[in-house]
């Protein structure tokens, strides 16, 4: 390979391609009632209460429908499967009037089709990874943990009720439960003696006279969770604790419902009824049906016409890719053969430059925030001086617009400005004279230098991109030593959940446009708490907003739960990612929203195309009225 | 009993009249010029590579992994002959010291396959039977596991580490050189020499390591140099799955297969490190074939 | 040779038994479990996944276990793809697999059979060294540059051939020859030495001498003696070959095993992770087998008993 030849070839090669402007060509390789897309890794379930990942989730999204739906562009609940709702003034009841609807094989959809799916979703024998995302139902969180209900407790108190506990579970939690007068029981200790514990307790308090009344211990049932179905066409749903935001968890694929019928016929058959998601048996409710599924090759959707809303969807085929490298993505949309890079892909940071420049080019806000974790008990770290100073010490602007280059934004904030009305702290970004400072004050100078720290990340280019330049930014301000170490995705999730590392990175996508959904991760009982950092008072401020009705009032104790976890520093934030993707100009109907979700109901293809190249125009008709994003920032189209 | 792959080369002849069967090798090598070539380019890049980084540092002061973010990614000229990459270090001396490490990994791992290949196949060459039926059945069993396999579970149980990078591959390199020296071992065993050392007096070990493996020498040497350039190849095939040696530490491999990513935009980011690895490669190869031919008594059509 | 062939067979079941426990084994010391995910799993909800998947019982029941499931060939559930079993996660995967590794192996075949044959009967001609100087650039490129300048050239310059995915006769052609180039260049060095090795051999000065023409000597004696080093490389190349494929089937997004091998092993799939084991090793023993008998049927010399 001699070099010269070989560079003029690939110059002349760069010459020829996408002369227009656009990225390869604008022909569309397929019909004007179908787009051809991509994701990034066969999904690992397209069962609702089951799925966990991006890629499922994408698929569960086009596929099903729940109570209410996001605007494609702002993200607020539209009505969906739910027609209208009420909300009680304590805000802990939700009454949801559904639509007459069908599923995709003509049978009809009731309220008990939810009922069913929120249930199975707590049941732990689903093995629905999810299911903490219906803890807020009352007693959820009790039911999905096997708690067993102790009746007849009348007015004992919790202590009396303890010391009944003692010797036979010790480390039981109670909780009493009033309107149902009786106790809610939960087993501790080791995983593998909780089925024996249950048993021993079931047998010694079925039926026990205690202190004049008669206690009776059974397991929980299904029935006490606070989700009912009144007649076909109504929910009722009771919460633990008013959420202002659970209307947007309705819009979440672990509410969609699934449908009883086919599950309850597979079992009927004796076929494994968690099969019910293959092609030859699956049924939908939303805009899509799946009408083949070729395993790590594609999947094929095809219009649902049962679908409420079916006069509204365009599109007649979605072929969708899977496809795990981002360069190959990239290569197959320069030639025609994707419409889309997908919902899950990236482009590759070293072609943004050029990409920025064609018309193509998509980039908004993305609801998720890069950090580095500290474990706060993990010397030097446990000075908030140290953490603090590392913190400053990184030059989030120079690595916004010099590594990752997508146009993201540098932020030292946990919570991303302008989420839901939330106007955002602004922290400082860099400061490393300040950084400097603190160490020294912390007692660390050229005679005492910080001993070297290690740095874990999960196998992937970008991220070793970003560590490599904060490595480079630590040794040059603060003279500390970085040991990088990157971890494979499997062995870097347990790392991080077993608190073994010093620095790690770390990413947190919002699944709500609140900023409770960044702020929940840093509390106490979160198992995505990997820092080992906590505060009371922080869970007080939390629990306290939680009860506010007044907007302005909670979003300014948030904002004050926020500065006390700034103060403290367990993590450093570095960006708010953007979304960038590559769409073809005859896709119409397409918006990046804060979640970054492709909702291909409202995608058309325009058929001009097929005739002569047209400018593209930012025409949204998607169907809806325009509105912002709950960011309050518009999304920018192409240059 | 089954006989597994018989060797390659055919066993070497002592010559007659005062002149040793190596120095009649070297001869023969000498006299081929392609792999003369390939020695001196060889020589020359290992040269450049381990001096080479020192005379930049001191003509333009970089070294491989201070970054110039704003600078970025561009392509060659004065002030980088070699260009950028897209954090703004020296692809010069990154591929330099690349070289450093391909060669190191590349020699250490097949060193290691030689040795442990070589007495392995010698003691089960020689002791012949059962034991030798044996000692090849693990040969077939390990053969039959698919190395990657063992690779990604080694490093993900040992964590990332240069030695270990190393010891793996050449853990997973040896077989063939054991199935090799075996053969010629089971050829050699028979002979008259064998059979008067033993009558001297020497045992086992003593014939293993005087008499048998250096009439061996032939093949493992040339076993060796053509393991090189392979196991420098296996590097490259780790790094792309991301297992190879860590940033910021460059090695050829990682170099190519980042530059081949991007070569649509930063063409020379490919073209470098490739051409620097192909050349290197290229030498050993014909440095290879050269010494093999040399080894061999039956001329090749060249004089 | 019957003997043997049925002797090696039969060899080859403890061999495989010896090779599964090692496997699952090594595995199972790997840190991390199947069900880590980012958002931390309920308990319950994890208690239940061990019991289904058996793996909290202890490791020799569940290695009695799987040697059960060898025997009624049931390669046991993916943890990552749950409505998915082993074997069928194969058998969707090993098609595309086979299908790239023939593709390639035709062309390294064809192509260096052919080159290694010209360049022996012009030896030292231009024909020659500018053969062997291709096949040497052959096998110093990694299929990891020479895949996307292939793709660059051909599907993103010239839009002739898809720069990826699967689907038809088109989808295979770039593949195959970014994976068949390296065999190719070594095959081609090979025959070329081999046939070069016989050329002084006195049946083909025999064959000469008798008058016959030289294509005939060419194709019928001394090919024998160049297609015997080939022989003995295609058992390694193959094994080779299909751990290679995980390259190229990551760069044109290749449906097939290799992909899966290497996440498998990343998410700690422990079943499909042994399932891809078991189908390499008996693969790779049965061409093992066969490159040893075609040898023996090849040489003469040669005696197996």
């Amino acid at each position: 390979m001699r070099s010269w030849p070989l560079a003029l070839c690939l110059v002349v090669c760069g010459c020829t391609r996408g002369g227009h402007g656009y990225y390869g060509t604008t022909q569309p390789k397929h019909g004007p009632d179908e787009v051809w897309s991509a994701l990034s890794a066969e999904p690992e379930s397209i069962d609702p209460g089951k799925t966990s990942e991006a890629s499922g989730g994408n698929v569960v999204w086009n596929l099903f429908a729940s109570l209410t739906q996001p605007h494609p562009q702002g993200l607020t609940p539209m009505p969906d499967i739910a027609e209208r709702w009420d909300i009680s003034e304590d805000g802990l009841r939700y009454t949801f009037h559904l639509r007459p609807a069908k599923w995709s094989d003509g049978a009809p959809l009731t309220a008990a089709d939810f009922e069913f799916a929120w249930r199975r979703v707590l049941d732990p024998r689903t093995g629905s990874r999810y299911s903490s995302f219906l803890y807020c139902l009352k007693r959820g969180e009790a039911f999905n943990q096997r708690a067993l209900v102790l009746s007849g407790v009348g007015d004992a108190t919790e202590a009396e009720l303890r010391a009944l506990l003692e010797p036979i579970a010790p480390l039981a939690r109670l909780t009493l439960d009033p309107p149902l007068d009786a106790a809610l029981i939960v087993v501790g200790g080791e995983e593998a003696q909780r089925p024996a514990l249950r048993s021993k307790l079931l047998r010694e308090l079925a039926n026990k006279p205690w202190q004049g009344r008669q206690l009776a211990l059974r397991e929980m049932e299904p029935e006490l969770i606070g989700v009912h179905a009144q007649g076909d066409h109504t929910l009722q749903v009771e919460l633990e604790t008013p959420l202002p935001y659970f209307l947007y968890i309705t819009q979440y694929y672990t509410t969609m419902p699934v449908p009883r019928h086919v599950i309850a016929r597979l079992k009927q058959d004796g076929t494994n009824p968690d099969l019910w998601t293959r092609p030859e048996h699956i049924v939908s409710n939303g805009a899509f049906r799946l009408a083949e599924a070729k395993f790590r090759q594609y999947l094929l959707l095809e219009k649902n016409p049962h679908y409420w809303d079916a006069a509204h969807v365009k599109l007649q085929r979605v072929k969708w890719s899977i496809i795990d490298s981002y360069n190959t993505v990239l290569n197959m949309y320069e030639a025609g053969e994707l419409d889309s890079i997908g919902p899950t892909a990236n482009l590759p940071a070293e072609f943004l430059d050029l990409l920025r420049r064609q018309r193509d080019f998509r980039s908004a806000p993305y609801m998720a925030v890069y950090f580095y974790w500290f474990n706060v008990k993990a010397p030097p770290l446990d000075d908030v001086r140290v953490r603090r100073a590392l913190s400053l010490a990184i030059d989030r602007k120079s690595i916004v617009e010099h590594v990752t280059r997508a146009g993201q934004i540098a932020s030292a904030d946990i919570v991303p400005e302008g989420l839901g009305g939330y106007p955002g702290l602004h922290s400082p970004i860099f400061d490393p004279e300040r950084a400097r400072a603190l160490l020294r004050e912390a007692g660390y100078g050229p005679d005492r230098p910080l001993p070297q720290l290690s740095l874990r990340y999960n196998t992937s280019e970008t991220h070793k991109q970003i560590a490599e330049a904060v490595q480079a930014m630590w040794r040059k301000h603060l003279g500390v030593g970085i040991e990088l170490e990157n971890l494979e995705w499997n062995v870097y999730l347990k790392a991080m959940h077993a608190h073994d590392f010093q620095v790690g990175r770390y990413a947190w996508v919002g699944d709500y446009p609140d900023p409770f959904t960044f702020l929940e991760v840093f509390s106490a009982h979160n198992g995505n708490n990997s820092s080992n950092w906590e505060s009371a008072r922080y869970e007080e401020l939390l629990r306290e907003a939680n009860r506010q009705r007044e907007p302005g009032r909670r979003l300014a104790l948030l904002e004050q739960a926020e500065r006390e976890l700034q103060a403290a520093v367990p993590a450093a934030p570095v960006y708010v990612y953007t979304r960038s993707e590559l769409i073809k100009p005859y896709v119409r109907g397409h918006v990046i929203n804060y979640q970054g979700k492709h909702l291909l109901k409202h995608w058309w293809i325009d058929r001009r195309f097929y005739d002569r190249d047209t400018p593209p125009s930012d025409e949204l008709d998607h169907g809806f009225p325009p509105q912002p994003l709950a960011a309050g920032r518009a999304a920018s189209g192409g240059t | 009993m089954a006989t597994t792959s018989p060797a390659l080369i055919t066993e070497t002849e002592p010559l007659i009249l005062g002149s040793s069967p190596m120095r009649d090798a070297l001869r023969r090598l000498r006299k081929n010029r392609m792999a003369m070539a390939g020695l001196w380019v060889a020589l020359g890049l290992t040269l450049a590579c381990f001096i080479g980084p020192l005379l930049v540092r001191a003509i333009w002061g970089y070294d491989y992994e201070t970054q110039n973010l704003a600078y970025g990614a561009h392509p060659p000229s004065l002030r980088h002959p070699f260009g950028t990459d897209y954090f703004g270090r020296d692809l010069l001396t990154r591929v330099l010291y690349g070289g450093q490490i391909s060669l190191a990994v590349g020699l250490l791992a097949a060193s290691v396959a030689a040795s442990i290949g070589t007495v392995y196949g010698a003691i089960s060459g020689y002791a012949g039977g059962r034991i030798d039926g044996f000692m090849m059945r693990v040969v077939d069993v390990i053969y039959a596991l698919p190395y990657m396999f063992l690779v990604i579970v080694l490093v993900t149980i040992f964590g990332k580490s240069l030695p270990l990078l190393f010891s793996s591959l050449g853990l997973v390199g040896w077989l063939m050189t054991a199935r090799i020296v075996r053969g010629q071992v089971l050829s050699l065993k028979q002979r008259e020499f064998v059979l008067a050392a033993r009558n001297v007096g020497v045992r086992g070990p003593g014939i293993l390591f005087r008499h048998l493996i250096p009439n061996t020498l032939g093949p493992i040497i040339v076993y060796f140099t053509l393991t090189v350039p392979a196991m420098i190849l296996q590097e490259a095939f780790l790094s792309f799955l991301g297992l190879g040696v860590q940033a910021p530490r460059p090695s050829l491999g990682a170099l190519i297969n980042d530059g081949a990513q991007h070569m649509a935009v930063f063409w020379w980011e490919l073209v470098f490190p490739g051409g620097v690895m192909a050349l290197l490669l290229f030498s050993l190869n014909f440095l290879g074939d050269g010494v093999r031919d040399a080894l061999d008594p039956q001329l090749r059509g060249r004089t | 040779m019957l003997g043997f062939v049925v002797r090696r067979l039969l060899g080859l079941v403890p061999t495989l038994l010896v090779i599964v426990a090692l496997s699952f084994l090594v595995i199972r010391l790997a840190p991390g479990s199947p069900f880590e995910s980012e958002r931390g799993i309920p308990p319950e909800v994890l208690a239940e996944l061990n019991n289904k998947y058996g793996f909290d019982r202890p490791l020799s029941e569940q290695l009695l276990r799987y040697f059960g499931g060898l025997l009624r060939g049931d390669l046991g559930l993916s943890t990552k793809y749950p409505q998915r079993s082993v074997n069928e996660i194969i058998a969707d995967g090993l098609p595309a697999t086979l299908l790239l590794a023939s593709v390639a192996l035709c062309w390294a075949l064809g192509l260096g059979i052919f080159a290694g044959v010209v360049s022996a009967v012009r030896q030292n001609t231009a024909w020659d060294h500018g053969l062997m100087g291709i096949a040497m650039l052959g096998i110093s490129l990694p299929s990891f540059v020479l895949g996307p300048l292939l793709a660059l050239v051909f599907a993103l310059t010239f839009y002739v051939l898809p720069p990826g995915g699967w689907g038809g006769l088109r989808h295979v052609v770039l593949p195959g020859i970014t994976l068949g180039s390296f065999y190719a260049a070594y095959i081609a060095r090979l025959t070329r030495s081999g046939m070069l090795e016989v050329v002084h051999m006195d049946y083909v000065r025999m064959a000469r001498a008798k008058g016959l023409p030289e294509h005939t000597v060419v194709l019928r004696h001394m090919l024998r003696g160049g297609l015997l080093p080939v022989v003995t490389y295609l058992g390694p190349a193959i094994a080779n070959l299909m751990v290679l494929s995980v390259v190229v089937e990551k760069i044109f997004a290749t449906p097939g095993i290799g992909p899966y091998f290497v996440d498998a092993a990343f998410n700690r799939d422990y079943f499909l992770v042994m399932g891809i084991v078991v189908l390499y090793s008996v693969l790779l023993l049965c061409l093992n087998l066969l490159v040893d008998v075609a040898y023996g049927l090849l040489d003469p010399r040669i005696r197996y008993d």
